[in-house]
């Protein structure tokens, strides 16, 4: 039985003229890098965008990844860069008109619940992305690494290239902000 | 909540003023709890398109080494591993 090469070798093989290796690695992660993307954009679209860059830059840079981080966090920053870089842009030109399905319910990638616990994982999906888009794109990306992706202070303060203390302080602004928004969550526990 | 409403109170203004706080905990709860979000099939097709430009791409601007004069770094002077003395 073959093991399946970790991401540091596709990254390497990527590297060294493999032309399906970044592909396979972009394939493997892209519901978390997508995830990350959907919540630190406002629109589908744009996230799609962040992404898009996003890729085309680790794709370019990759014999600059140096291994001393594993090669999920240096792609997830690329990602958070990309979004930070839309957004910058997006802040500097005239707001345009949502698009109709800016709304529309999130498709998530575990597939094993029950209808019944999807409905509910699904709707709370959705509140905390609603709720996450209320904050600042600092305290959102800040959030959205620590709490949904599961990084430390530290790892996320790398990602997000600023010190974990600052990291640490816009979670708390972050929560606060959402202890209020979400607060309904609570009535329905 | 003690320590919300103690925020709360000593930061008038503040989004936790004049709520009954859910805790920083159960935020957290809630943002773990939520599930990862699959990446829409239309995105990853572009995704895919985007990367096989880009193969394409790196096709047409490698430079390929000039096999047919494998020895011309080794015997040029420029490439010798002779001591310099400047002195």
């Amino acid at each position: 039985m073959t093991s399946e090469p970790t991401d540091a070798q596709l990254l390497a093989a990527h590297v060294a003229g493999d032309d399906r290796a970044f592909n396979t690695l972009m394939e493997r992660h892209a519901d978390r890098l997508w995830s990350i993307a959907i919540r630190v954009m406002n629109r589908p679209d744009d996230a799609a965008d962040a992404l898009q860059d996003a890729m085309i830059s680790a794709f370019r840079r990759a014999a600059d990844f140096r291994g001393d981080a594993a090669v999920t966090t240096w792609l997830h920053r690329i990602v958070v860069n990309a979004c930070f870089d839309r957004l910058r842009r997006i802040a500097a030109r005239p707001s345009d008109p949502l698009p109709e399905d800016a709304d529309r319910s999130l498709s998530f990638a575990s597939t094993r619940d029950d209808p019944e616990t999807a409905a509910v994982r699904s709707s709370l999906a959705d509140e905390v992305t609603a709720a996450l888009h209320q904050l600042g794109a600092d305290q959102r990306a800040a959030l959205v690494l620590v709490d949904l992706e599961g990084y430390s202070m530290e790892q996320a303060a790398r990602i997000l290239g600023c010190a974990p203390g600052t990291v640490k302080s816009r979670c708390s602004r972050g929560r606060a902000k959402l202890a209020v928004l979400l607060q309904h969550l609570k009535e329905v526990d | 909540m003690g320590t919300d409403d103690a925020v709360a109170a000593s930061n008038p203004g503040s989004p936790t003023e004049g709520a009954s706080m859910i805790s920083e905990e159960d935020v957290s709860r809630y943002l773990q709890a939520a599930p990862t979000v699959a990446c829409p099939d239309d995105v990853l097709s572009r995704l895919r398109a985007t990367i096989a430009g880009e193969v394409e791409f790196r096709h047409a601007s490698r430079v390929e080494p000039d096999v047919d004069t494998p020895e011309l770094k080794t015997r040029s002077p420029l490439w010798a591993d002779d001591r310099v003395n400047d002195c």
